[in-house]
């Protein structure tokens, strides 16, 4: 037989399939409708039901061969399977039983019909669900009866995240353990998916436990199945959460420990737990993420970076989604401060501006103070001096100022102190770098990096072994 | 609907390929001439006038496959450094610290941990070799470096350990083709392939993807290592030769200069654009493209590959030994060619498979030679690119392809003159630095004997996942359709390492 043949016939299952829904609402239909002469359509009742089981049976056989050649998970058709056949064996009983009885209306019949009705609206059903997926019919309702019915798709929720000076406001479980929770375990155990009968996703549920007991034993809180769970190898295979899903970082494994270490308390602070900074330091806001501003800015148009670039500038946009740029000389060294001039519209979407190796001078500095959201200058190896660094003041989002071989001294580099968020400065090999007053460096708002690192000549550089 | 339409255009240009090629040869049965002059042919001017071709939609992608593209997300890092000592250093020599392991030194190795094992040459029950090194903890990190490396050992606060990758290859080619390529078997791009593909190069005069080797021999794996697979021959990294010329036939030949190559150029040019008028084929215009990069190549990579303009400072701190094929040359190379924005630079130092088999593959005496050979060169690496503020966009890689035993070698169950290691697949460590990288951290421990991971396992998959997540890709929806499928980097693999993301 062909390879074909099988997998063929497996899909014509959906097409199938409404043979016997067609057959069998008919005959449901020729059963009770007729009024007075409840056996006026019986030799018709009889015919399509017979129709029914066979096309059911068809069914049924198609059904399964598609199951078996389309590698569809068990768990996902269970129901759908199960429920098929015990509509095509219903159907062949209430065929036999309106040919022993001659008639339609046999509380036995009365049973067969209710029983045949609902196992094929719910096959029907769960068929529909495989082919056009679960939210098929839920989705296109107002979101609000979706929501009070829990149909909602999934939700998103944020990681774990602290305030470095506040940290020891926030409530343990409220701010810290349930938004793990929420990360790591709340997809297979919420309200309308709880896997093992276990609901994380708020203080009672969490008490309740789930199918085999409570998952926080409060006299014994290091034994408690929550955390044991969780600390298994991950080839184990209680282990929480299954090896398949995404799996909480260390810090997070700590702090659910910490948490029950502590006692397990819903009402304290993280500071009344008295818990150590190292174990929630990780989860600090951090700027470090997107150093980029947030700003609403309209992309701008391809035309006006397509001259741009023409003209030799290196532009690119920083992600797919960003209108913010990243602007660079790097293929247009002959570049000076007129060539920067055209930059004057795009100004406020220069994120990251490097000049370096291209001819421009101080007198580029006012044109750069004007970009309002840049975060990295690199201005290394070029003839800025920096006499007017004192404008680079209103570039509030400057983050790190490259300036690796310039011609910056010390005195310009001091007009930058307290810069409201310059962090980094690169000085390796400037006139500032040959200044000897490290100490008045160190004084400054932001970290200079002076380089010039050396590594010792050992005795073992040289030693062939 | 989508992947129909991508396998067409697929077909069809497979179809212009072929068709184009045909009608070259045909067209050159009669101009041989042209043919033998071909190779001293190399571009001029950039997109003077592009042909168009009635209801062809052509991206600046079309026109040059090098032109930079913005990542998905945020980039951390622009640049990656990759380091691969190719034969796989002893983890347990280095970096992973067994105090139990010199207890048991010379005992036979527990049966439990053999059972079931294929090793590439032990046989029998081997003995335990504890470790050959002296260990201490360095930095405010507290990590654990052998001396054999001094000099990397200050630097450890600026790099991020992976103390339990595993791999499932226990053969070199196979091994170094999975770490670089996400598969054991051929056919897959390379991870430098998979970035030059995705964000291009910002250096218009460079390639994009760099390979440098050292150590007298190139990976077991070939170059494949740095194939392109499947993605188009463009993104696959560029060999340039550690000794002599980088690129060879890059100066102009005698009596030639370069007015007259242009001139040649230029009328190359024009029946190129005659080709692609009549075919239609982006091929074309993407050899155009590769004519003018090579031609404004010539320039620049003399240049940037010459590290006899450094200054003699620089020098000394890599160590360097110029006019040789060496790993510190490569370093110092490697600096100077992410200072230029190439994208990745891949350094392959051959010489790391130290079984025992003779003095050079000796644990305690040829590893310590090589060792020498690469930490100094290392340290320099960190440290210069830390000066120079590229370490903030910048990602460094470290590692081998796979791990070494703790058990000594015994080939053919015997025991044999030199203390050596097998291969080990089970848990070895890997290093990151820089750009995303929380320095100074340290994820995955393994067991009293440094034979498996027993917490941070993590796989070469989660390795690749984690270096594109910095460059700003999510590995779940990088692909590339090729044959009627989307391909991934990870395949169906991957989890992002977050524990050593800044």
């Amino acid at each position: 037989m062909p390879l074909f043949i099988l997998p063929l016939i497996g899909r014509f299952h959906p097409l199938i399939v409404h043979l016997p829904i067609g057959f069998i609402l008919f005959a449901l239909i020729l059963m009770y409708y007729p009024r007075k002469d409840k056996n006026l359509l019986l030799p018709t009742v009889q015919f399509a039901l017979l129709l029914s089981t066979v096309t059911a049976f068809f069914a049924c056989i198609t059904g399964i061969i598609l199951y078996n050649q389309e590698g569809y998970a068990f768990d996902t058709i269970q129901n759908h399977l199960i429920l098929g056949i015990l509509t095509a064996v219903t159907c062949l009983s209430l065929y036999l039983l309106v040919k022993k009885y001659q008639s339609t209306s046999n509380p036995k019949i009365h049973v067969g019909s209710a029983i045949l009705f609902l196992s094929l609206t719910i096959t029907g059903h769960l068929g529909g669900n495989l082919t056009h997926g679960e939210t098929y019919l839920t989705e296109v309702l107002p979101e609000r009866i979706q929501e009070t019915f829990g149909w909602k798709m999934e939700e998103q929720f944020k990681p774990l995240s602290l305030d470095g000076e506040a940290w020891k406001e926030a409530l343990f479980f409220e701010e810290v353990v349930q938004p793990i929770l929420n990360q790591n375990c709340r997809s297979c155990h919420n309200q309308k998916n709880n896997k093992g009968d276990l609901i994380l996703t708020s203080k009672e549920s969490l008490l309740e436990g789930g199918k085999n007991g409570e998952v926080i034993f409060h006299k014994n809180p290091m034994e408690s199945e929550l955390m044991v769970r969780m600390l298994l190898p991950l080839d184990h295979e209680d282990h929480m959460p299954p090896k398949e899903k995404r799996q909480p970082v260390k810090a997070e494994v700590e702090l659910i420990k910490a948490w029950l270490q502590t006692g397990a308390s819903f009402e304290e602070t993280l500071g009344q737990s008295g818990i150590s900074v190292d174990l929630v330091s990780s989860f600090f806001v951090k700027n470090e993420n997107s150093i980029y501003p947030e700003v609403q800015l309209e992309p701008l148009e391809e035309d006006v970076l397509k001259k741009l670039k023409g003209q030799g500038f290196f532009i690119e946009k920083l992600s797919v989604t960003s209108p913010l740029l990243k602007v660079s000389t790097i293929n247009f060294p002959e570049a000076d401060n007129q060539d920067l001039e055209s930059l004057e519209s795009i100004l406020a979407y220069i994120t990251i501006l490097d000049l370096s190796l291209s001819n421009v001078t101080d007198d580029v500095i006012p044109l750069i103070g004007k970009m309002e959201n840049l975060t990295v200058l690199k201005l290394n190896e070029t003839k800025i001096k920096g006499q007017s660094f004192e404008m680079l003041k209103g570039n509030t989002h400057l983050i790190q100022l490259h300036l690796t071989k310039s011609m910056v001294n010390g005195e310009n580099l001091e007009k930058l102190d307290s810069h409201l968020s310059l962090q980094k400065v690169f000085a390796y090999e400037t006139p500032l770098a040959n200044e000897i007053d490290v100490e008045k460096l160190k004084r400054l708002s932001f970290k200079v990096e002076l380089g010039n690192f050396k590594l010792p000549s050992l005795p073992t550089d040289q030693v062939k072994y | 609907m989508k992947r129909l339409e991508n396998l067409l255009t697929e077909l069809h240009r497979t179809q212009l390929e072929k068709q184009t090629r045909r009608h070259f040869l045909l067209d050159c049965v009669s101009k041989m001439g042209g043919l033998a002059l071909a190779p001293l042919l190399y571009g001029c001017e950039t997109n003077q006038g592009v042909p168009k071709v009635q209801g062809l939609q052509l991206s600046d992608r079309d026109l040059n496959p090098l032109s930079p593209l913005p990542p998905p997300y945020f980039a951390k890092a622009k640049s990656v450094i990759y380091l691969h000592m190719a034969g796989s250093p002893s983890q347990l020599e280095l970096f992973d610290f067994k105090p139990e392991l010199v207890k048991y030194n010379n005992q036979p190795c527990p049966e439990s941990l053999l059972e079931g094992r294929k090793f590439a040459f032990i046989r029998g029950v081997p003995n335990l070799l504890g470790p050959q090194s002296n260990f201490a903890q360095h930095g405010e990190s507290g990590a654990w470096v052998s001396d054999y490396l001094p000099h990397f050992s200050k630097v450890v606060d600026e790099v991020a350990f992976l103390k339990a990758v595993h791999t499932d290859q226990f053969n070199h080619g196979p091994a170094q083709l999975f770490m670089q390529t996400g598969s054991p078997r051929l056919g897959r791009p390379s991870l430098g392939s998979w970035v030059t593909y995705g964000l291009g190069t910002e250096n218009q005069n460079l390639p994009g993807f760099v390979v440098l080797t050292s150590g007298g021999k190139t990976p077991d794996a070939g170059k494949s290592v740095w194939g392109s697979g499947f993605l188009p021959s463009v993104y696959q990294g560029v060999q340039c030769r550690s000794k002599g010329d980088p690129v060879l036939y890059l100066e102009d030949p005698k009596g030639i200069n370069r007015d007259l190559k242009k001139t040649l150029i230029s009328s190359i040019n024009e029946v190129n654009k005659a080709e692609f008028e009549a075919f239609g084929d982006p091929e074309t215009l993407a050899r155009i493209n590769q004519y003018e990069m090579a031609y404004r190549m010539q320039i620049e990579v003399p240049n940037v590959m010459n590290i006899n303009d450094e200054p003699e400072y620089i020098h000394q701190l890599y160590g360097t030994k110029p006019g040789e094929e060496a790993f510190a040359n490569n370093c110092l190379l490697a600096r100077k060619l992410v200072e230029k924005g190439v994208r990745f630079v891949q350094l392959y130092d051959w010489g790391w498979d130290s079984h025992g088999t003779d003095h050079d593959t000796a644990i305690d005496l040829g590893l310590r030679n090589k060792c020498n050979e690469i930490d100094r060169p290392i340290a320099a690496l960190l440290l210069d690119l830390k000066q120079r503020g590229l370490l903030e966009d910048t990602l460094v890689v470290w590692g081998g392809e796979f791990g070494r035993t703790p058990m000594q070698e015994n080939r053919e169950g015997k025991t044999m003159g030199f203390k050596g290691r097998d291969h080990h697949v089970d848990a070895f460590t890997m290093w990151m630095a820089g750009a995303g990288i929380k320095s100074g951290a340290s994820y995955g421990q393994t067991d009293d004997f440094g034979f498996s991971g027993v917490e941070g396992k993590v796989s070469v998959h989660d390795v690749h996942a984690t270096i594109l997540q910095v460059l700003g890709f999510d590995h779940e929806k990088f692909t590339y359709d090729f044959q009627g499928r989307p391909f991934r980097l990870t395949d169906v693999e991957g989890e992002i390492i977050r524990d050593i993301l800044a």
